[in-house]
């Protein structure tokens, strides 16, 4: 028992110890709000509003593979290609078909 | 020849050349050529002037072959547009008509358990099980009825593979956990969610979804897949609950207060003249993210069950049997405060975080089931008679009890991206003297860690197959007993120094 203890708390450190160095850019949530919403915000009337849900995973990857985007607007100047990553791979896990969290009255 | 000879002869030439080309000039023509030819360019002229008109009044139509060219184009475009129409319209009437979407989920799982001082008949002995190979299907069910009614339902299969006998006597209080020998599909799910108009109340009624909820999902690597955190109540329940979303309100996200009523037990022995009353659940929740806090999750509940059932069955080893049922017609009343506080993704970093406290108040009544035994020769003899976490033989039949259940851990994304991100993870649970198992025995999991009374611990590595579908998760269990009561909630908790190893190892894909 001892040493299965002692085997947990190893790890948690070797975990911890890793994380203090490590850093994901896993915000892509974050991008989608902040640079997305300047233009697709309800009711700010320069674009439709849409959520992840609109397309299913796949659909959102031809969306970016043929650069739909920049039929309408060009916006490689306002969201960097990094940034674009990100903001599509936080469309793609929210996606219609993603796993979408269960519970009552969660739409 | 002399100069002025030679001078002569080339003057003669060229007299005699110009003579000839003079004459050439007037060519004399017949009368009927030259109006023939006179009538010829006058319709020339006449047509050059039209043309020139024409020009001047459709200067567009210089373009006449690329116009038609376009309008060849548009047209195919449009034969083009017609047929994807029509195929779009059957693709949508067959969209329409296909109300439900359909999802699924298949979990393989290998285990071994390796009891240690397991009291079987009395005795105290050891036990291995090396390993127990079992299935289990899923099928969600979802169906938008309209803008503001949702269906959604979930189908289980879950058996050992073969024939096998394990698994008897499943409820609804367990039925997650316990594999069916005949391998049937049993309804796990089945409710509606009716968002009323514009507000922000919804209702959802019907089979609900209150198994497995957070922390499950970072064990599942999955997302939130229950209503109430599994230390309130695990199990699958009936009921109706109306939610209250406080987003617009407060400004707090995710925020939602929900208020429930459910019957945990109906009286199924009314016609053996059995009197019990039903078990009824009552409970009220509030639920936000933290503001500030990115993908953190608050949850504070109390829920109400009223009328615990008396003892209703004995295990079959059992040398006794119930022979009266108490009075009261149930053995008392309970409640679960529940505080759960969870973080996903701290700060980017992979990690998360949950702590899950659980405090049970049981008000227990001074009656219980009689049990006797059959002695040959003298008839039926008293045995005892249990309540709630109490006997008469005791002498605490009737004592009031409170208990605790404390659940912890963390899990980290590790950075290796060449590894599609694994998962380690470490949990640990301690149950007191008097915390009720049964109330998160939907655990899914064959043992069912947060029904200890004692301290349970669970260390697991998650790998990512395909990031979004399938992962094997391979982990060890350890638990330590410091009570077990093979009669669950009734009678007196028996001290044990039971402990249970287990090794698993399973792989899940959803689809």
């Amino acid at each position: 028992m001892k040493e299965f203890i002692s085997l947990i708390i190893l790890l948690l450190f070797l975990c911890i110890s890793v994380q203090s160095h490590t850093s994901y850019a896993f915000d892509g949530e974050a991008l989608f709000k902040t640079k997305c919403a300047g233009c697709h915000a309800n009711g700010s009337g320069v674009a439709q509003s849409f959520a992840p849900v609109k397309y299913a995973s796949s659909q959102w990857e031809r969306f970016f593979e043929r650069n739909k985007h920049e039929r309408k607007k060009d916006i490689s100047k306002e969201i960097l290609p990094e940034e674009i990553k990100l903001i599509k791979n936080y469309l793609i896990n929210h996606a219609a078909d993603s796993d979408r969290p269960i519970a009552a009255g969660l739409k | 020849m002399g100069k002025k000879q030679l001078a002569s002869a080339l003057i003669m030439l060229f007299l005699l050349t110009w003579t000839y080309q003079v004459a050439a000039e007037n060519i004399t023509v017949d009368k009927k050529v030259f109006e023939k030819i006179l009538n010829h360019q006058k319709t020339l002229e006449n047509e050059i002037e039209q043309l020139k008109q024409h020009l001047k009044e459709n200067p567009a139509s210089l373009t006449v072959p690329a116009e038609q060219s376009q309008t060849e184009d548009v047209q195919y475009l449009k034969e083009d547009v017609e047929e994807i129409s029509k195929r779009l319209d059957k693709v949508e009437t067959r969209s329409i008509l296909d109300k439900i979407q359909l999802g699924g989920e298949l979990k393989t799982q290998l285990e071994s358990f390796r009891y240690k001082n397991i009291e079987l008949n009395g005795v105290k002995t050891d036990q291995n099980t090396d390993e127990i190979w079992s299935n289990r299907l899923r099928i969600s069910l979802r169906s938008e009825i309209s803008d503001n009614i949702i269906f959604n339902g979930r189908l289980g299969y879950f058996k050992l593979w073969g024939d096998t006998d394990f698994g008897k006597g499943s409820s609804d209080w367990n039925h997650p956990s316990v594999p069916d020998p005949e391998g049937n599909l049993h309804i796990e799910r089945a409710y509606i969610d009716y968002f009323v108009g514009q507000t922000p109340l919804s209702l959802t009624f019907g089979r609900l979804p209150t198994t497995e909820g957070p922390p499950s999902e970072f064990r599942n690597y999955s997302s939130r897949k229950a209503t109430w955190p599994k230390l309130m109540l695990d199990a699958e329940t009936d009921g109706i609950i109306a939610n209250l979303s406080f987003d617009q309100w407060t400004g707090l996200k995710n925020s939602m207060f929900r208020a429930g009523y459910s019957k945990l037990k109906q009286n199924f022995l009314e016609y053996q003249g059995v009197e019990l009353e039903d078990l009824n659940g009552w409970a009220i929740a509030f639920e936000t993210e933290i503001p500030g806090i990115k993908n953190s999750f608050l949850w504070l509940s109390y829920i109400l069950c009223n009328n615990v059932f008396a003892l209703t069955d004995v295990p079959e080893s059992a040398p006794f049997q119930i022979s009266e049922y108490p009075d009261s017609e149930s053995v008392g009343d309970l409640g679960i405060y529940t505080l759960h506080l969870q973080f996903s993704n701290i700060k980017n970093s992979g990690l998360d975080w949950f702590g899950s406290l659980a405090y049970i108040d049981i008000d227990a009544d001074s009656e219980g089931s009689v049990l006797t035994v059959n002695i040959p020769g003298v008839g039926e003899v008293f045995y005892n008679e249990v309540g709630l976490f109490g006997d008469r033989l005791n002498g605490d039949l009737g004592h009031d009890r409170n208990g605790y259940h404390f659940y912890t851990g963390i899990s980290y994304r590790l950075p290796f991206k060449c590894l599609k991100y694994p998962k380690l993870g470490f949990e640990y649970n301690h149950g007191s003297k008097y915390w009720i198992g049964e109330v998160s025995s939907g655990s899914g999991d064959l043992i069912n860690k947060l029904g200890i009374n004692g301290d349970a611990y669970e260390f697991y590595y998650i790998q990512p197959i395909d990031e979004k579908h399938m992962f094997c998760r391979i982990g060890a269990l350890y638990l330590d007993y410091d009570y077990y009561n093979p009669l669950n909630i009734y009678g007196n908790q028996v001290k044990s120094d039971m402990a249970l190893t287990s090794f698993y190892l399973l792989t899940d894909i959803k689809f």
